[in-house]
């Protein structure tokens, strides 16, 4: 399917195609984010999206310099030169020759008005940004038999390039596809980790994080600001942690997946380690810190999802376990039932939580779900809605006992957080979703029902090489799922 | 309506952001004759988490009825008001799902959704009604519709409510600033000279892009030559834009400063832009989800106070005061539309507004009898100082076939999925 570029990529893009500032980006309205954000399902274009386009492309052109672009000191003789090599860049492969005379008509329009050369020759770069060979990403979907045919060439560079930069192929990449060097796939684990190596793949870990731990959903946590003053100055320092965390276990960590959640090393500064209560650094600038035999251990002692994953002025084990079901076991409960009869009367905000959040156990049509997600929520109730340690709640010890249902391996009751931790890494669900949702962030799409046994075989790949998150990806890009396409046949 | 200083800046804006040497009033000016009618438009107002049951009705017959607490704030307007009892979103309730997501995927487009993921807010099973009516009617404007969100950041992800078709949600604008460029920022002078040269190297740009269209569209399956096309649409859109001139008389809101987020600046600008004929059809979500701390209401809105409206009075106390506020805000919309002459009128009376909420009350979610609410400052779309109410129930998509009708937009009878019931409602006149 088609794919229009999205909001990170087509910033990306901007930045490695021209090298100019892209901060106008931040205008384009907000991607739908459907799981993820390039999802290529929801990502379609709107009169406001065109618009900016537009204006995005007249300032990006503005801004370009032409001579590190390529252009010759006499640009009239080489404009079917710059068409051709600035194109092969824009438009992520050669281009043919109706689309090399349609980007060469403006040039010559504009000199016929009168315009400057320079002028001319950027309503040109204007050109290639306003065509949809630059903002989508058009594989060719007939095919003279039609069915499962391969990834052409450049094709099959910006499926790796976009999955492991978010960005355009570099010139090597698309040397490789024009050489027929990305036909094996030896050739393309070879490019695949030499992406992974250069700066730009964290890039795209960054936003995977993000996006998978639902940071996005951060800034408009409200917390009372009566009962938690010190809230607000938190929130951004809640989302550096988890970003840098998630980063250094994906990149550095030892152990594979599982640090995710049990990881000794924690990312403070003094404000959030006197949060936390633990020994940190004396300064503002965020430090790696180890926080063996404390409190905190990974991602669900962390004040990001603690926060988001709580009500403003109490915790929410539904919530909490909610996203344990959803984004780290891929469990997600379905809605609410229709028609849910009344809590008694009376039942409101009386009672402890556990008690309260009883009445889901009683009610046959809550419990089927709420069994799933309030006893694993209940193991983090170590923690209050803004993620501060507590031992007692309301003058009595806090009851973190809770239990994992439905798992293979490692489920059943357990104390506490760190139990509730242990256990999920023991179970096979966890490494199956992290892979699952790898998956769905690099096709842009759910999974389908033919992808159930390429699935299978990376998330088997991922296990046997130690669950190390780097070879995840490189497998992907080497899945039946990268290589091939559907097409339809040709009339 | 808050009277600013015009910015000079603003005025003398032209295309991209350069300076154009010529009032921006001066190509304003012209405007329709007087005997002109004024053109109809459509003002979709939409607020989550339902209402209180109890107190939102309110009590009498079709043509004497006092409003309750929730609707008090629109006394004023009781004769320009008819308040629907009894509309329900079949499209929703026929999924059983009883989440948010239901509620406004499938509020607008009397169809199910494309596909059950609670957490997808994108899967609106088709055109929204305002999209259609703007298909139709919008084309003659600058913009075929308007959306703006007061406050985007307390709604997480966003609500979508306006889709261009199945599964393609319309983008808000929720910064004032960017809504006013948009807007009022990027029109030229039809005759100036610097500004012509430009909107011809805008025309050769688009053109070539066109014409790539064109070539892509060889390698392309069905689906996908589709999409290209909804997209290649929206750009000759744009050139079409950038090719007119602004007609009607027109006031030029004030620029907003880049960090204003206030709702009422936005809105200003919105109805100003109705005010303009830019746009006939626009929508404002009213987006405060879960947070009325403001209101001094503490804790989790949704969480303790909306799913216990039905059994707690205490919570019952708080939704209502949450609902006058929202009636109250648009009850200034009113005020403001009505503060906007138009002929020998004002802009209200030849404005439709519909309020729609999400669902009828927040402790089930549920679909049936939600509140809409209908404004207009004259009969001229419908007969307005009227309680209508559906004992039995009908469906929302005869609403929006009425809609349909009242704006003179072909279609009225076959919008929306047929299973639930198109026919526009009879007692719409």
């Amino acid at each position: 399917m088609v794919r229009m570029l999205n909001r990170r990529e087509y910033q990306n893009t901007i930045r490695d195609l021209l090298a100019v500032p892209t901060d106008i980006v931040a205008d384009f309205p907000p991607d739908p984010i459907v799981a993820f954000d390039n999802q290529a399902e929801s990502l379609v274009a709107s009169s406001l999206l065109v618009e900016k386009h537009l204006d995005a492309a007249e300032t990006f052109a503005a801004a370009a310099d032409l001579g590190s672009l390529g252009l010759c000191a006499a640009p009239e003789s080489c404009i079917d030169d710059f068409i051709a090599a600035f194109g092969r860049r824009a438009f992520r492969r050669p281009l043919t020759d109706p689309e090399k005379e349609a980007l060469r008509g403006i040039f010559d329009e504009a000199q016929a008005a009168g315009r400057a050369v320079d002028a001319s020759v950027r309503l040109v770069i204007e050109g290639f940004l306003m065509s949809p060979e630059f903002l989508y990403r058009a594989e060719a979907t007939v095919s003279p038999k039609g069915g499962v045919t391969d990834v052409e060439p450049y094709e099959l560079a910006s499926r790796l390039s976009y999955f492991l930069w978010g960005s355009m192929p570099d010139d090597e990449l698309l040397d490789a596809a024009g050489a027929g060097a990305l036909a094996t796939a030896d050739e393309v684990e070879a490019q695949a980790r030499r992406m992974l190596a250069d700066p730009k793949a964290r890039d795209v870990t960054k936003a995977f994080h993000e996006l998978w731990l639902q940071l996005y959903k951060l800034p408009s946590t409200k917390k009372d600001t009566d009962l938690y003053p010190g809230y607000d100055v938190l929130q951004p320092l809640f989302a550096e942690e988890t970003s840098r965390f998630a980063e250094h276990v994906f990149w550095d960590a030892e152990g594979g997946a599982r640090e995710y959640l049990v990881s000794d090393t924690a990312f403070m500064n003094a404000d959030l380690a006197a949060h936390y209560g633990v020994k940190g650094p004396a300064g503002a600038a965020f430090e790696p810190v180890s926080v063996a035999r404390s409190d905190r251990f990974g991602l669900l002692t962390q004040g990001s999802v603690l926060s988001m994953f709580s009500n403003p002025d109490r915790t929410s084990p539904t919530r909490r376990g909610k996203f344990v079901r959803s984004q780290l076991l891929c469990q997600p409960p379905p809605p609410p039932p229709a028609n849910v009869p009344p809590l008694a009367t009376g039942a409101s905000n009386e009672g402890t939580l556990r008690e309260r959040l009883a009445e889901h156990m009683q009610n046959p049509a809550c419990k089927g779900c709420h069994q799933m997600l309030d006893p694993v929520g209940f193991g983090l109730e170590n923690y209050d809605t803004v993620g501060a340690f507590r031992a007692e709640e309301a003058g009595a010890p806090v009851d973190a006992s809770g239990e994992l249902l439905d798992v293979e391996n490692g489920g059943g009751p357990f104390v506490g957080a760190r139990e509730l931790a242990e256990d999920l890494t023991a179970t096979d669900e966890f490494y199956g979703c992290v892979a699952t949702q790898w998956f769905r962030f690099a096709v842009g799409r759910p999974q389908g029902k033919r992808d159930v046994c390429t699935v299978y075989d990376i998330q088997t790949e991922f296990r046997k090489g130690g669950d190390r998150l780097p070879d995840l990806l490189v497998a992907i890009a080497k899945s039946e799922a990268f290589l091939l396409k559907n097409t339809e046949k040709a009339q | 309506m808050t009277k600013r200083t015009l910015s000079r800046r603003a005025l003398l804006r032209g295309l991209g952001g350069a300076l154009v040497g010529l009032p921006f009033l001066e190509y304003y000016s012209g405007g329709r004759a007087a005997a002109d009618v004024a053109p109809k438009r459509l003002l979709i107002l939409t607020t989550p988490n339902g209402t209180n049951p109890a107190t939102h009705w309110p009590t009498g017959s079709q043509s004497s009825f006092s409003l309750g607490t929730i609707l008090s704030p629109l006394e004023a307007y009781k004769d320009n008001l008819v308040v629907l009892r009894g509309v329900d979103n079949l499209a929703a309730k026929a999924t059983g799902i009883n989440g948010h997501t239901d509620t406004v995927r499938c509020m607008l487009t009397g169809r199910i959704a494309s596909n059950f993921d609670n957490d997808d807010y994108t899967a609106a099973g088709g055109i929204s009604v305002d999209q259609h009516i703007a298909n139709q009617i919008g084309g003659d404007t600058a913009f075929k519709s308007l959306e703006y969100v007061t406050s985007y950041i307390y709604e997480h992800p966003p609500n979508y409510v306006s889709f261009y078709d199945a599964s393609q949600p319309v983008p808000f604008e929720d910064e004032p600033a960017k809504l006013f460029q948009r807007v009022f920022g990027n029109f030229a002078a039809p005759d100036d000279a610097a500004a012509q040269a430009k909107r011809a190297d805008r025309q050769s740009v688009l053109h070539a892009a066109y014409k790539n269209y064109a070539e892509l569209d060889q390698r392309l399956g069905s689906a996908d030559r589709k999409r290209l096309e909804a997209h290649l649409d929206m750009v000759k859109d744009l050139e079409q834009k950038l090719l007119k001139g602004v007609g009607a008389a027109c006031t030029v809101p004030a620029e907003p400063a880049v960090d204003d987020y206030d709702g009422d600046v936005g809105t200003d600008i919105l109805l100003q832009a109705l005010a303009c004929d830019l746009t006939r059809i626009a929508s404002i979500r009213l987006s405060y989800w879960d947070s009325y701390e403001f209101l001094g209401v503490t804790g989790s809105y949704h969480d303790d106070y909306l799913h216990h409206v039905t059994t707690d009075p205490n919570a019952a106390q708080v939704v209502d005061m949450v609902k006058n506020w929202q009636c109250l805000e648009v009850a200034k919309i009113i005020d403001k539309l009505k503060a906007i002459p138009e002929g020998t009128g004002t802009l209200f009376d030849n404005t439709l507004v519909l309020w729609a909420d999400e669902f009828c009350h927040g402790y089930a979610h549920a679909h049936n009898e939600v509140p809409y609410l209908l404004l207009c400052g004259s009969n001229r779309f419908f007969q307005m100082g009227r309680y209508i109410q559906y004992p039995n129930g009908v469906s929302n998509n005869r609403l929006w076939n009425s809609l349909i009708a009242a704006m003179d937009a072909p279609g009225a009878g076959q919008f929306g999925d047929p299973q639930f019931d198109n026919t526009p409602l009879p007692e719409l006149t």
